[in-house]
């Protein structure tokens, strides 16, 4: 990952990439209030966002495979939160710091291993993005006022749910990109 | 009084300090202020009406979840429920100001001057977003392509993801080749038809709001 040039292509690419996102984010965004409603019954409404995470981190480590620059999952990440915003998403403004918190995540597992190819710094990804985003809720959801345990569970959702969408999924889609040979003719 | 740039600053601090102040009555002059604010940009009661109704969910299901498993005695979890409830519709209604008053284009465009970011960067995604509504088509003309082969796909099968992303290549080369084609240069210099300058009452304002918020967060309760 030597290219630090960036291309005009590569940067509608990057914005594209964000823009899909955004889409699937904004469209999350009901399916979350529905999940979140239904645990609010129980009063584990927290559980909500731990079980969706994942879903809003795919952009990140996408963009780093695809595009194989530093900063990409950071910056596809921030995009994909502006968009969100700017369809009507209601998180509104801490949509955009969320963004921010979750590629910088995501991007602190590939700059670890030295933006490397192979699988690696996408697992490593996954327990970054974990970790970072974790911290981050735990000042903006007032996490602190939970029990460990709570704070245990919580965590182990998160991880999972981050470890299915943006590592298992992402890797998925990975594999089809490589199996359809699409990229080795679209980068030069 | 504030150009885009500026009121996305001011809406990132704000949005930092709502997160880390553990104080309801801060919690509510922000709201009390924002909303008037929203209101005063004279958006449709429909669209107003419906910040309301996506924040209730969320706004409510944080409280019962801090009331019933936050730590501390009965006053203080529902301190902290109220805290996190409010929260979250603050946030909304301080989204909601700053995307009512500005344009995406907008505010690309005087990010671009004000910090002198990379014009590669910023009109490939100024074109790029022309792109928002037809990715909706696409994921609708990709579902619809394979049930004519007798397949469903659904949202988390990486098929789709796959498709999406091929189409995103192919549109991001069309769109290099036709923005070269109308004469773009990349690292080129160029020249702005609108100017969008920092202003300097803006910066007065960021200042009063910011001292007077840090100040509003050590309110009781």
């Amino acid at each position: 990952m030597k290219n630090t040039q960036w291309k005009l292509r590569d940067a509608i690419l990057l914005a594209l990439i964000g823009i899909i996102f955004s889409v699937i984010y904004f469209l999350m965004d009901p399916l979350y209030q529905i999940i979140s409603g239904g645990l609010t019954v129980i009063g584990l409404q927290a559980f909500a966002g731990e079980l969706t995470i994942g879903v809003w981190m795919m952009a990140g480590p996408l963009a780093a495979y695809l595009l194989k620059k530093p900063g990409t999952a950071l910056l596809a990440e921030m995009i994909g939160a502006a968009g969100e915003m700017f369809l009507g998403g209601y998180w509104g403004a801490a949509t955009l710091i969320s963004g921010m918190v979750q590629g910088a995540g995501s991007e602190l597992g590939f700059t670890l291993t030295g933006y490397k190819k192979g699988s690696t710094s996408l697992w490593l990804s996954t327990l970054t993005g974990t970790v970072v985003t974790f911290v981050w809720q735990f000042f903006h959801s007032g996490y602190g006022h939970y029990h460990f345990g709570m704070l245990v569970v919580l965590f182990v959702v998160r991880y999972l749910s981050i470890f299915f969408f943006s590592g298992v999924l992402v890797k998925g889609i990975e594999k089809l990109l490589d199996r359809s040979k699409f990229m080795q003719t679209h980068t030069d | 009084m504030m150009n885009a740039s500026q009121r996305l600053f001011l809406a990132l601090f704000l949005s930092l300090e709502i997160v880390l102040t553990n104080s309801l009555s801060f919690n509510l002059i922000l709201l009390l202020c924002f909303n008037a604010l929203v209101i005063y940009r004279k958006i449709a009661w429909k669209r107003y009406g419906t910040y309301w109704l996506v924040a209730i969910i969320p706004s409510f299901g944080s409280f019962w979840s801090f009331y019933l498993y936050a730590q501390g005695d009965l006053a203080m979890r529902l301190h902290t429920g109220l805290v996190m409830g409010s929260r979250v519709i603050v946030l909304i209604f301080l989204g909601a100001w700053l995307v009512n008053g500005t344009k995406e284009a907008v505010l690309l465009q005087s990010l671009q001057q004000n910090l002198h970011l990379s014009n590669t960067f910023i009109y490939g995604m100024l074109a790029a977003l022309n792109f928002m509504p037809r990715f909706k088509q696409a994921f609708q003309n990709i579902q619809a392509a394979s049930q004519m082969r007798g397949v469903t796909l659904r949202w988390y099968q990486p098929t789709l993801y796959f498709k999406a992303l091929i189409q995103a290549i192919q549109w991001s080369e069309s769109l290099a080749m036709a923005m070269t084609a109308h004469g773009f240069q990349e690292g080129a210099k160029r020249s702005a038809y609108q100017q969008y300058p920092f202003k300097k009452i803006g910066f007065y304002w960021i200042a009063l709001i910011a001292i007077v918020s840090v100040a509003m967060s050590y309110l009781p309760y």
